[in-house]
């Protein structure tokens, strides 16, 4: 059995110092009404989970025992992760300003190259499949459904 | 009577049928491919049942429930990798014998062992869930809560890893579902001003974010994508003879027993029954030699077990109201979404949604049969679709699916910061499991809760006085104790091996 490393007295940390911030912050939360006599109130509740945290991240830390099934990226895994995020936060901006029926298929295939680790696609297929699925969930979404999707700010 | 001549009408109406055979497909093809699960597709497809009538939309999501249980041999049997953790024993007699060239008899092996599974549990939850309701109606506040924590400390102790790391994924679930309005006095906690979670945390983000985004973005990250080349040969027939089917009899029940059990119990679900079923076949069987190399038997107890255990996790969706784990409680709040509340007073309420329930699943489990029996060719071709097409279609999904179910970008925000949220809890290795069911059960435990204290006058030993809420926490503490124990005993050996 491994002794603990430092990704374990982090995680150990983390959750000791979480426990100790939504216990402050429950402790700031305004009762509205009288209570009923004996109910415990809204503050109750979140201070189990809070308590919790606490008493997990302190028993993390006594037990010392290294946990092997954490997940572990190498430096091309966190440049995969980084990219991804950064499209995926793009289509957010994207949905906000341009809208939906705009920022989707660049979007989509700008993601779908981004996914296939710059194997060959070709990009006719790429355009096609990229207006398509914009195509069907716009029409399934608003059409079928009769669920709005974002229109956008500029246009 | 009525009511199940109902449910049949309404299964039959035509749009209704190809709906169904739509989930269906949906949740075979998310079952077999490795990195996506019928979790996943249940979750993609949840938005897009909101504006559907309440039936429809429970058939679709049960039907790629059952889809998505039994599509994941179709991987383990032609790949060797396992489509969905139910099916990690599957692979270890249906891939070698796949690779003698017996592919067609794997694969029959599977589809009939997964309809056996499937079909006859759910008979045996529609004779079952009325005597538990009947007996559920009498419960209290106390008994409830005991069930709720109960459910949740079995969850926390059989998930992977440390105990602790557990718990704490449980506490954070309980924090998540205590944001927004509190029961009863309406106090705003946790909102720092948004108005957008005044009312909670939106469910449909939350699961998007931890079993669809994240999923995507780490398989991503981590590059596995590549699956191993399939041999395609033409599949004719099913390959399975009557008397091997009548030689597994015992080994049939055996294992639909183990997996009715197991997945009736709190926090054990497929994943855990196919690999008692194949042990338990294994150690009962006169040629245990011939196991994992391609023996029927094992294909058997894996698929029929872990099958089995759709039936058993019903009974206590419906009945109780409490899910046995992550997949039967995003099945439970899509029924929750769709106004129905499971537990005893559905029985009396709607009963029409019960059989209805009932008889989508009886009816998903048969076009499963046959659509598996008819589609055999395909299969190879399903595992050779392009991933990045796949996950990229997915996101898009997602993105759609968390706007359209408050119609705020807001939304998809909060998906994006759930999928980062897993991604943290996955580098601390804290399960997800916890986290979802004590989110989902969250508003249910706090209800009770304060019910129970109110009704006590405060008296927090009311849980210990009552005979059925008093065995319940004693289950709970137990099961969070004897792990707690276990890891201490473990640093005193490792303590004194160093010295």
């Amino acid at each position: 059995m491994e002794k603990q490393n430092g990704q374990d007295k982090i995680v150990a940390l983390t959750l000791l110092v979480l426990g100790i911030l939504i216990f402050a912050l429950t402790a700031r939360i305004n009762l509205n009404i009288k209570l009923a006599s004996g109910d415990p109130g809204p503050r109750f509740f979140p201070y189990i989970s809070a308590v919790g945290l606490i008493l997990c991240g302190g028993g993390l830390l006594l037990s010392n025992i290294h946990d092997s099934k954490m997940l572990t990226l190498n430096k091309n895994n966190w440049k995969n992760l980084f990219k991804l995020s950064l499209l995926l936060l793009l289509y957010m901006l994207g949905l906000k300003t341009l809208g939906y029926l705009i920022s989707t298929p660049i979007i989509t295939f700008l993601l779908i190259r981004v996914l296939a680790y710059g194997k060959k696609i070709n990009g006719i297929v790429l355009t096609l499949f990229s207006l398509l699925l914009t195509g069907l969930l716009y029409g399934l979404f608003v059409h079928i459904l009769n669920i709005m999707l974002p229109t956008g700010m500029l246009f | 009577m009525e009511y199940a001549i109902t449910a049949l009408q309404t299964l039959f109406h035509p749009l209704y049928f190809i709906i169904m055979l739509g989930g269906v497909i949906l949740g075979v093809v998310f079952g077999a491919i490795p990195g996506l699960t019928g979790t996943m597709a249940i979750t993609l497809l949840l938005p897009i049942t909101f504006t559907m009538p309440a039936e429809l939309g429970i058939m679709t999501l049960l039907s790629i429930y059952v889809g998505g249980v039994s599509g994941g041999f179709i991987a383990a049997t032609l790949v060797g990798i396992p489509g969905a953790p139910s099916s990690v024993a599957t692979c270890f007699d249906a891939y070698p014998l796949s690779q003698r060239g017996e592919t067609t008899k794997a694969l029959g092996t599977g589809i009939i062992g997964s309809f056996i599974g499937t079909f006859f549990s759910t008979i045996i939850a529609v004779l079952f869930c009325p005597l538990i309701a009947r007996f559920a109606i009498m419960l209290g506040p106390w008994e409830y809560f005991g069930l709720c924590v109960c459910a949740i400390t079995l969850v926390i102790s059989l998930s992977q890893g440390n105990i602790f790391k557990g718990m704490a994924s449980a506490c954070l679930g309980i924090f998540l579902s205590s944001v927004g309005f509190a029961p009863f006095d309406a106090s705003r906690r946790f909102t720092f001003g948004i108005v957008n979670i005044n009312g909670g945390i939106d469910m449909v983000a939350l699961m998007l974010g931890l079993f669809a985004i994240y999923q995507v973005a780490t398989n991503y990250a981590l590059e596995t994508q590549e699956l191993p080349a399939i041999q395609s040969k033409k599949l004719r027939g099913i390959g399975l003879t009557l008397k091997e089917l009548k030689d597994n009899t015992v080994n049939i029940i055996r294992s639909f027993m183990i997996g009715l059990w197991i997945g009736f119990l709190p926090g054990m679900g497929a994943g855990i029954s196919n690999m008692v079923a194949y042990a338990q076949a294994k150690s009962s069987s006169k040629h245990p030699e011939r196991f994992g190399q391609g023996c029927v038997d094992g294909i058997f107890a894996s698929e029929v077990s872990n099958n089995a255990s759709v039936g058993g996790a019903i009974i206590p969706m419906i009945s109780l109201g409490i899910p046995g784990d992550t997949t039967t409680a995003i099945m439970l709040s899509g029924l929750i979404i769709h106004g129905i509340e499971p537990g005893p007073m559905l029985m009396s309420r709607n009963p029409e949604y019960v059989y209805i329930i009932f008889a989508s699943v009886l009816l998903a489990s048969v076009i499963t049969l046959i659509l598996q029996l008819l589609s055999m060719n395909l299969f190879p071709r399903l595992l050779q679709l392009p991933y990045h097409y796949l996950f990229g279609s997915i996101v898009m999904i997602c993105f759609v699916g968390a706007f359209s179910s408050s119609n705020t970008l807001f939304n998809c925000g909060l998906m994006l910061f759930f999928a980062f949220l897993a991604f943290l809890m996955a580098m601390g290795g804290l399960p997800m499991g916890p986290l979802l069911l004590a989110f989902i059960l969250g508003s249910q435990l706090e209800i009770n809760l304060r019910r129970s204290l109110t009704m006590a006058a405060g008296d927090i030993t009311v849980f210990f006085s009552r005979p059925i809420s008093c065995i319940l926490m004693i289950v709970a503490l137990a099961s969070l104790v004897i792990p707690i124990i276990k890891i201490f005993k473990q640093r005193r050996t490792c303590n004194a091996g160093d010295k």
